[in-house]
């Protein structure tokens, strides 16, 4: 991995965020990272945006209302505009809004997300490769470990 | 595998499934919609906000849902998550019109009560009949 490390110069960040998820996908990831460090491919994991780019954006939860002002403080802090390569929505909360979906304190999911985010605030995230929905409740931590691989894999070339 | 599932995605048997849509009503995520068209109806499972929690397959009376030993499905969009069962509905024995409920449901009437004289006819059909008389 050293060698691969090296061509690409840098490692790749991974953006991962809560968007008020019950914790049960949160635990999962952890598992996954676990999973994913016998690889032996390297990654970073940040919680919060202090750049424009990411590789790879993870996201749990239905976006509560609470979360979404919290989110899109972080997207005008960051500079406005965010881009991932990768997002990787995790549970059915993410993927659909899940039980929540048309609860009046969620916003129901990643997608409707993004399109409240067009309308209502300045902020911009744009997703440049692929979104890859992991459906399940919660999921299971294999199949994110493999989903990120295939992904760092991917940026690993 | 380890474990064996309990959970699992529901698969709907398209050669089961009549479109009642009492898994529609359980559903507590509204996975399950039905849509009505003009001849048929459409069954529409949205695995992405399904949470795998069964109580679909405990409401169908015609047990056409069963639980896969499959929990996670991975994919690109929704559209690619999506299941698709489509059920026609009778027809009217006098016009063809179709009616409100599906061909299924009417089979599994007669089969149930074998004695009990369906009418297949549509409202307006009825009223002519009667008005015949
Ligand atoms: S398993 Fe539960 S959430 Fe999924 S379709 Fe059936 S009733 Fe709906
Ligand atoms: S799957 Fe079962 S409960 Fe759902 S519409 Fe079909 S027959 Fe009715």
């Amino acid at each position: 991995m050293q060698t691969q490390e090296a061509k690409l110069g840098t490692v790749p960040e991974i953006l991962y965020i809560n968007s008020g998820s019950c914790n049960g996908c949160d635990i999962e990831l952890l598992a996954a990272f676990v999973e994913l460090q016998e690889t032996g491919l390297k990654f970073n994991v940040n919680v919060e945006a202090r750049k424009p780019r990411y590789d790879i954006l993870v996201i749990t939860g239905p976006v509560t209302a609470q979360s979404f002002c919290r989110i899109s403080r972080m997207l005008r802090e960051a500079g406005g505009r965010l881009e991932v390569e990768y997002a990787v929505l995790l549970g059915s909360c993410a993927c659909g809004g899940g039980i929540w979906y048309d609860s009046y304190a969620t916003l129901g999911g990643f997608d409707s997300f993004l399109n409240y985010l067009r309308r209502v605030e300045e902020a911009e995230l744009t997703i440049r490769k692929e979104k890859i929905y992991i459906t399940g409740c919660p999921v299971r931590p294999r199949d994110v470990a493999e989903t990120l691989r295939e992904i760092l894999e991917k940026i690993y070339g | 595998m380890l474990f064996h599932s309990i959970r699992g995605v529901p698969a709907i048997d398209p050669e089961k499934c009549m479109g009642c849509g009492a898994c529609a009503s359980k559903c507590p995520t509204d996975s399950l919609t039905l849509h009505r068209t003009r001849d048929s109806i459409l069954l529409e499972l949205n695995v992405a906000r399904c949470i795998r929690c069964a109580y679909c397959a405990e409401a169908c009376p015609n047990n056409a849902i069963t639980i896969e030993d499959k929990y996670t499905v991975i994919g690109r969009s929704r559209e690619e998550l999506a299941i698709r069962v489509i059920v026609p509905l009778a027809r009217c024995d006098s016009c063809g019109e179709p009616l409100r409920h599906s061909a299924r449901e009417v089979e599994l009437a007669r089969e149930k009560v074998p004695d009990l004289n369906v009418i297949k006819l549509c409202d307006k059909c009825k009223v002519k009949r009667v008005l015949a008389r």
